[in-house]
């Protein structure tokens, strides 16, 4: 039976897509071209499907197995629902990209070898930048200049390690790779770069709340999560991974609470959420490895949802930043994005019923199942941060916050008409959560590894509205603290952006240097010259302040060119004749 | 004042509730601990809400500090 790459279609889609004249047509192309790949999904066998001979290699351009087809049915499924989203958008460019993007991600997924993933990695790296570019503003240039500088460095370095681990005679095919060696790291590097995790992931929460508002939806779901899968396949049971994973799930929580911007605050709990995969990928159980796989399916879709959600609140407002919503009570006129916006948000938080309950759980549970005390306290920890800033933070202030509102600020905000294709993907979301929530099994069967875990237990659900409950009290009390203030908060892209101003300036100060050094050895010359004229008259010179200095140029000493030429002539066939005559 | 005594007394409530939940599942010793995760969720919120301000001190800039 013939298999169809499923990133095919994305890609053809992206090539056609210019041609495209009627909007009927471009509707039909951004919604047939998810529904046939996800056709062509189900149809996949397991196994090399697609080689090809590239000079003396083999490569595998599409492999699939249970680990890929879990990402690869998420990815076609979230793409789906956000190009529902962005459906209205005439922009074709931006859509081009879109589907270029989420190409290339599904390339990540199906890559059997190296070389195929290095292609798949940089074609995401490239498309996803112009998401942030069509926003067309001049952060938004600069920021997609930083992401694409950061994420081009992520690429050089797995080339590099590539060739190092390809040169040294490793496996071509993407298999777990040897736990040392400087291969290994640099390939590590760029996979959790991609990942997000500190003190790699300042172009995540720079770049994303710049982009377009429906290519932070696309841009949320599929760089972070398309690293996660090449962790599991490349670093499983990293021990790095785990303490990485734990303090990112903790360092993406404080960030939030301190964020004013509503689509950046959003931005670090990608990199917490983020966390949670990357330390079930380090622990390297089956249950916390199912985990990761399956707190990826979920994050996807409520994280996509959460940014609908504050998109629309963008498209119909044009603000972004909670210091400009708070107090603005858009409650009464947006009530079906605040009602959305809150499934998505049950969901990251872990509420019972809500997808990410099933998912994170299993991570939490096998943290404490191979007894790591202190990992299964700062996801705990984690978790209290996600409700606190996501659930209770961000709602309060944008759909409410009257106990935040400025005092001399009366002014209300003007609301756009929405289209309703957005709301419709949110609600084709929200969905998507809830049965994942409802009915985990769905999800379970599709996991790749064998691993018994049952989420609904009374411990388990007793605790986690324990904690979250509680929390809600602390929020509750404290609620005055945590008012958005207007001001950006520094984070390690400090060290590229304002110190790119301090490399200007000693660059500056070096040249200047050089120029000066420059001109101080020319009169110095000068002065020697002057003396080596005739050392005696110096000193009269100098007094009666004579500069008429015959400066040195070496054509007044030297015959013209054409007198060497006609000696070199004049010899050449001086020998000549004596050569011939004799 | 009526609030305030409604919302206290639903949290002592509840937390008593909770004492009747079995704790054979929790992996850790503290875990078994009565009424640990409420202290932890509240606890650890607030000490989530004075990180967040301690640090917000030293790293919060004015908005056009990269320009």
């Amino acid at each position: 039976m013939i298999s169809f790459h499923p990133a095919l279609f994305f890609i053809v889609g992206a090539i056609l897509l210019p041609l495209v004249q009627t909007k009927f047509v471009r509707h039909m192309l951004l919604l047939g071209t998810p529904l046939l790949s996800f056709f062509s999904l189900l149809a996949l066998e397991e196994g090399a499907l697609w080689t090809a001979d590239f000079f003396s290699y083999q490569l595998i351009l599409l492999k699939s197995d249970p680990l890929s087809l879990v990402f690869a049915y998420v990815f076609v499924i979230a793409s789906f629902t956000s190009f529902v989203y962005s459906l209205h958008v005439k922009n074709k460019g931006e859509h081009a990209a879109a589907l270029l993007y989420v190409g290339g991600s599904l390339g990540v997924t199906f890559a059997g070898d190296w070389f195929t993933l290095l292609v798949s990695w940089e074609l995401m790296a490239v498309s996803s930048v112009f998401l942030i570019w069509y926003r067309g503003t001049r952060t938004s240039l600069a920021a997609g200049f930083r992401y694409l500088m950061v994420h081009l460095l992520g690429g050089s370095f797995l080339l590099a390690g590539i060739v190092l681990h390809v040169g040294e005679g490793g496996n071509f095919y993407l298999t777990a790779l040897p736990r040392e060696g400087l291969a290994t790291s640099l390939i590590l590097i760029s996979f959790i770069l991609n990942a997000a995790v500190p003190p790699l992931h300042a172009w995540l929460t720079d770049a994303y709340p710049e982009a377009t508002i429906t290519g932070s939806v696309f841009l949320s779901a599929f760089t972070t999560k398309s690293a996660v899968y090449i962790l599991l396949r490349v670093f499983p049971g990293a021990e790095i991974l785990v303490w990485l994973g734990a303090i990112m799930a903790f360092y993406g929580v404080v960030y939030a609470a301190m964020e004013n911007d509503v689509r950046r605050l959003l931005s670090y709990h990608i990199v917490s959420q983020v966390g949670y995969m990357v330390c079930g990928v380090g622990l390297g159980t089956p249950l916390s490895m199912n985990g990761a796989a399956a707190h990826a399916f979920c994050h996807i879709l409520y994280k996509a949802l959460l940014f609908m959600g504050v998109g629309v609140v963008i498209e119909a407002t044009g603000k972004s930043k909670l210091t400009d919503l708070q107090g603005k009570n858009l409650y009464p006129r947006l009530p079906m994005a605040f009602f959305l916006y809150m499934i998505g948000a049950f969901s990251i938080s872990g509420v019972p019923l809500f997808s990410g309950f099933v998912s994170k759980n299993m991570i939490v549970t096998a943290a404490g199942e191979v007894h790591r005390p202190f990992v299964h306290t700062l996801l705990h920890l984690a978790s209290i941060g996600t409700f606190l800033s996501t659930t209770l933070k961000l709602p309060y202030g944008t759909w409410f916050g009257q106990a935040w509102k400025n005092r001399n600020e009366q002014r209300n905000l003007q609301i756009k008409n929405l289209p309703i294709n957005m709301i419709i993907a949110m609600v084709l979301n929200a969905l998507l959560c809830l049965i994942i929530g409802i009915f985990p099994t769905m999800l379970y069967q599709i996991l790749p590894y064998e691993a018994e875990f049952l989420p609904y237990t009374v411990y388990s659900v007793a605790t986690t509205l324990q904690l979250l409950l509680f929390s809600g009290l602390a929020f509750w009390l404290f609620m005055d603290r945590l008012r958005g203030t207007a001001a950006i908060n520094i984070d390690i892209d400090w060290i590229y952006r304002r110190g790119a101003i301090w490399f200007y300036k000693m660059c500056n100060a070096v040249a200047f240097a050089r120029s000066g050094l420059q001109k101080a050895v020319n009169s110095l010359l000068d002065l020697v010259t002057i003396i080596g004229i005739n050392p005696l008259s110096f000193p009269s010179k100098w007094r009666r302040k004579e500069k008429k200095l015959i400066r040195y140029d070496p054509d007044n000493y030297r015959p013209p060119i054409g007198v060497a030429i006609c000696s070199f002539l004049a010899l050449f066939s001086l020998f000549f004749f004596v050569f011939v005559c004799f | 004042m009526k609030k305030k005594i409604a919302l206290i007394s639903a949290v002592l409530l509840y937390s008593l509730a909770n004492l009747a939940i079995p704790t054979d599942e929790a992996h850790f010793v503290w875990e078994k601990f009565p009424l640990f995760n409420l202290a932890f969720g509240f606890i650890g919120c607030v000490f989530i809400i004075a990180l967040a301000k301690i640090l917000g001190k030293i790293l919060q800039k004015n908005e056009d500090y990269y320009d």
